[in-house]
């Protein structure tokens, strides 16, 4: 390793980070304005909030590869193109969490602060800026660490995709560097680049996101008590105690979800979950059609779709349901060896403090960065490959969510185990797996959410560099393999990408709001411990 | 805060006027509180929620031996529970003719002597009185209709359609409605409860 | 098991007998002394009391007993025999209830059940179903903890308790998480539900810090110090049941311990 590659890398991840920081700046901008409105105006509210909810569970890696053509048609030069796709890639993924921060946090604003603004006669603008935005300042900053974990993952991935196509490329930052030094074929180099990012990730949330945390707090309503130390050795310590990945696994998604059900909840029974997937059909078929082409009359039409499904050799449906079929598979692989896992862990105090922080590192790095090191033989290990890409895309969120389930059982459990003399069998059939069974629907949900969102590299990827073209993986069969296909053929096939994201996008929203609402809430209800 | 606003409520005004007659409920709970029907088909009462047997077996007890009548505020220092915990109790224990109540005065009646004496299952004798109280009576009627039980949100819908409401929030009105059922019905043996298919059954 | 000889053996001969316990808790290589020379006896049909200063290591003490904890010295002997690991002889009942959510009432007593090989699940069963009816509890047979009110999740755990037919039964702060009026309906029938001529219990040891409940319920009264906790004293109550809180012995006694935790 050289002095100038060790640069190198430098530069690609301050790239990177940039990129981060304009879409997390862009998001908390977005965040503020939606969620304030949403939190004071009923009619708002009955809109926005069911939208954010369908929102956060689009798959919108998958929507990629259409944004991108569409931002490089509009924006020019290129490279800005790509950029500005990247950056409203992360946006997407970051800036719905964080409006649900500040939504909240302004909706608890006690009624009596509210009444003084008014009773003081300050203008709706002045309450905004001395009022709501003060107040949700905290949350921001709690949810900004979920949302920077998430949109990490959509940073590297984005930029790995970008690879995908010889036509635009993000030419520097970290995740080119990790594949470019894989196509140069220097391993060294990219297992430095890895722990690079490893080091910026935990640096990062060290100074950054933990100083802005700190800072926040003091705009809370209620003080709490913090033993904070400045000792920068202490930080870290203090830092690998609380665990903060892990963390953000859990409160991303475990808090979307209850907000997902609750909200839908509150907009009573009558109203049908349909009309919000057909608006989002009806927006995001819209949205691609004004992205995609100057002229939207070049746009496949539903007759157009409907025939080509019919008719096909290669049907987009059938290719989804594949799909479906190797998530659910891989998920119940993944269940197999993360529930025992994540229990044994939490169980033994001592093996928890070694392994946690360990997990905690691994879970870090973006599944897709690590790719590379399962290619042998693409012909015959494509299904292999994908499941192992599904697998390291989901297994944390299961993971993370069981240990911290078990953790947060009181002592008075293991008394009982104790002094009823339960054997092992009973203990883990009758305690510790009905015991985290809520956090493990909560991990499900959210594992089974990315692992859409990795399909979309795991299934297909053809990497462009430096003139040539290698084909890292395919399976024979998934929507993730047909988006990336359509994609590339040129002119791309309009057809076949408005078909797949809005199939993709309707299954996952149906499934999620019939089948794992029900599961959640039966959970919820029932294997919850509290006195 | 709200719910405690709201719990008996119905009852406040017999209390203070010392009637244990049913009666005009509180004007001031207009949106929870039952409206008045001409005399002659008086409407059923309304146990108050969060009120559990056990306290109001308590609440005889304690008042069983003392002097035969006690003021409101010695009770409550009696119970070691303040005012607002006791009036529940109280209003239920009056609208079951346990105990009566004239001014703040409160006094076991002759059925409150027998049911202190009682030793075992006690809620047993209080059967006829519960099953003419809502929400009871509702949920017995229903159970009668449907052999393989009723669910308590059948029972809760209905109630609300009579003008029966614990709680104005029809979310939480359903747990509130649930809990009385439980806590109650099952002691009297007037419905049975199973927790895996969430029904109600007559007994 | 108990049999009706047992019961009507020699009365001196203790069911629980505390022999010098100790307990340090060792930290940062210094050993704090929580328990010290800690001697006292349960005897047949007998309801004692423990209590003490918040904090005195009372419950530390009761779990010990139950062979839930070790004691650094001093051996805990269970009709002669010393406890060393819980059996189901002795059995336990919980401030918090400790009852499984996912499980019904009658789900939670047969829980309790599990290591008993002795018995077959029909067996089990019945036990099981009289333990909620004695407690109270017929009819709630199929009624999820989270439906039922405190003193109901208490009355599950007193029964999952008795189906095991223990001889002794530990109580810690069984009415603590109580209100005021439930935790005096449940008082008013716990020692004749525990202690009767049907009842395989002999003793019963309860750790309160509620004076009132104390001598309300006690035959003897186990008065620990402050941390680290040695016996002040231990008060006989002969006062004849069901006790009258008004009378002024009924004040004497409450005074008397008082005066010793004072």
């Amino acid at each position: 390793m050289t002095a100038f590659t060790i640069l190198g890398i430098a530069i690609d991840i301050i790239y990177s980070w940039t990129r981060m920081l304009v879409a997390l700046g862009l998001s908390i901008v977005f965040s503020l304005a939606v969620g304030i409105v949403a939190a004071r105006n009923k009619k708002a509210e009955a809109v926005i909030i069911p939208l954010l909810d369908v929102f956060q569970s689009i798959p919108i890696l998958g929507f990629f590869p259409i944004v991108i053509l569409g931002v490089i048609d509009v924006v020019h030069p290129e490279w800005l193109g790509v950029n500005v796709a990247v950056i409203l890639l992360i946006f997407t993924s970051m800036s719905w969490n964080i409006t649900f921060g500040v939504y909240e946090a302004v909706r608890s604003i006690p009624q009596d602060y509210i009444d003084l603004s008014q009773i003081s006669g300050s203008s709706s603008w002045q309450r905004i800026v001395s009022l709501y935005i003060p107040s949700s300042l905290s949350r921001i900053a709690y949810n900004t660490q979920t949302s920077w974990a998430v949109g990490l993952f959509y940073l590297v991935s984005s930029e790995i995709l970008t690879l995908g196509s010889k036509n635009y490329q993000a030419s520097i930052g970290i995740g080119v560097a990790i594949y470019t030094f894989y196509d140069t074929g220097n391993f060294t180099g990219y297992i430095y680049a890895i722990i690079a990012l490893i080091i910026a990730v935990v640096i990062w949330q060290l100074i950054f996101l933990r100083e802005f945390s700190l800072w926040s707090e003091k705009y809370k309503f209620v003080e709490e008590p913090r033993g904070e130390t400045k000792d920068p050795l202490m930080r870290v310590y203090s830092w690998v105690n609380h665990r903060s990945i892990s963390k953000l696994f859990l409160i991303a998604h475990g808090s979307g979800v209850s907000r997902f059900t609750s909200s839908i909840t509150r907009f009573k029974r009558g109203f049908k979950y349909a009309f919000f997937i057909l608006i989002v059909l009806f927006v995001g078929f819209e949205l691609g059609a004004f992205l995609l082409s100057p002229s939207p009359r070049s746009l496949p039409s539903l007759a157009t779709i409907l025939s080509y499904e019919c008719c096909s050799s290669q049907s987009v449906l059938v290719a989804l349901a594949v799909s479906f079929l190797r998530i659910w598979y891989v998920y119940f692989i993944c269940v197999l060896v993360a529930v025992p896992l994540g229990i044994v862990i939490a169980l033994h105090s001592k093996l928890y403090d070694t392994a946690s922080p360990l997990l905690e590192v691994v879970a870090s790095i973006p599944a897709p960065v690590l790719l590379p090191l399962f290619v042998a033989d693409v012909t015959k290990n494509g299904e292999a490959i994908a499941a192992m890409i599904i697998f390291l895309g989901m297994i944390w969120y299961i993971i993370f969510n069981v240990m911290a389930g078990i953790r947060s059982l009181p002592a008075e459990l293991w008394e009982l185990r104790k002094g009823f003399q339960v054997s092992t069998y009973n203990a883990w059939r009758n305690i510790y797996l009905p015991a985290s069974a809520a956090a493990f629907v909560t991990g499900s949900i959210t594992a089974i959410g990315a692992a859409w969102n990795t399909l979309i590299i795991a299934e297909y990827f053809n990497l462009h560099l430096n003139g040539s073209s290698k084909l890292l993986t395919q399976v024979q069969i998934g929507i993730g393999k047909t988006i990336s296909i359509a994609v590339q053929s040129n002119p791309a096939n309009l057809t076949v990408l408005t078909l797949s994201i809005l199939s993709m996008t309707a299954l996952i929203v149906a499934f999620n709001l019939t089948v794992w609402r029900r599961v959640y809430h039966y959970t919820t209800k029932r294997f919850t411990y509290n006195r | 805060m709200a719910k405690r606003e709201i719990i008996g409520k119905p009852l406040r005004g017999s209390l203070s006027s010392g009637a244990t007659s049913p009666q005009n409920p509180d004007p001031s709970g207009s949106s929870i509180s039952v409206s008045q029907h001409s005399p002659s088909e008086q409407r059923p009462l309304m146990m108050p929620a969060n009120v559990r047997a056990g306290q109001v077996v308590g609440l005889v007890e304690i008042t069983g031996g003392l002097e035969s009548v006690i003021d409101v505020s010695r009770l409550a220092d009696e119970f070691g529970a303040d005012i607002a915990t006791l009036l529940p109790i109280l209003d239920a224990a009056e609208m079951l003719g346990l105990v009566k109540s004239d001014k703040g005065d409160v006094s076991l009646t002759e059925l409150g002597r027998k049911f202190q004496k009682t030793s075992k299952r006690k809620i047993l004798m209080l059967r006829d009185t519960l099953s003419k109280i809502e929400p009871f009576k509702t949920a017995m009627e229903l159970a009668s209709k449907n052999k393989k039980g009723v669910s308590v949100r059948e029972i809760s819908d209905a109630l609300i359609e009579k003008g029966y409401r614990w709680h104005h929030n029809y979310e939480l009105n359903e747990p509130l409605v649930q809990a009385i059922l439980i806590h109650w019905a099952i002691y009297a043996e007037l419905l049975s409860y199973n927790g895996k298919t969430g029904k109600f059954q007559l007994c | 098991m108990a049999t009706a000889a047992d019961k009507i053996g020699s009365t001196s001969e203790p069911v629980i007998s505390v022999e010098h316990v100790s307990l340090d808790f060792r930290k940062e290589k210094e050993d704090l002394p929580v328990l010290v020379d800690v001697s006292m006896q349960a005897l047949r049909n007998e309801f004692v009391t423990v209590t003490g200063p918040s904090g005195c290591g009372k419950s530390t003490l009761l779990r010990i007993i139950g062979g839930l904890g070790k004691a650094t010295s001093g051996v805990v002997k269970f009709r002669g025999t010393p406890i060393t690991k819980p059996t189901s002889e002795v059995a336990m009942i919980f401030q918090n209830f400790v009852l499984l959510p996912w499980k019904t009432a009658l789900e939670n007593v047969l829980f309790g059940l599990s290591s008993r090989s002795d018995m077959n699940e029909q067996q089990k069963k019945e036990a099981s179903v009289s333990a909620l009816e004695s407690t109270g509890l017929k009819g709630f047979e199929n009624v999820y903890p989270g439906e039922l009110s405190g003193g109901m999740k208490q009355r599950v755990g007193i029964a999952r308790a008795l189906a095991l037919q223990p001889q002794v039964l530990l109580m810690d702060e069984p009415f603590s998480s109580l209100d005021d009026l439930t935790a005096e309906h449940l008082r008013r029938e716990i020692y004749s539900l525990l202690i009767n001529p049907s009842s395989p219990i002999q003793s019963v040891i309860m750790v309160s810090h509620n004076v009132e409940e104390i001598v309300e319920l006690s035959d003897k009264s186990v008065v620990l110090s402050a941390r680290p906790a040695h016996v002040v004293d231990i008060v006989q109550n002969d006062l004849p049941r069901p006790r009258n809180k008004k009378a002024p012995e009924f004040f004497d006694k409450v005074d008397k311990i008082y005066s010793l935790l004072a």
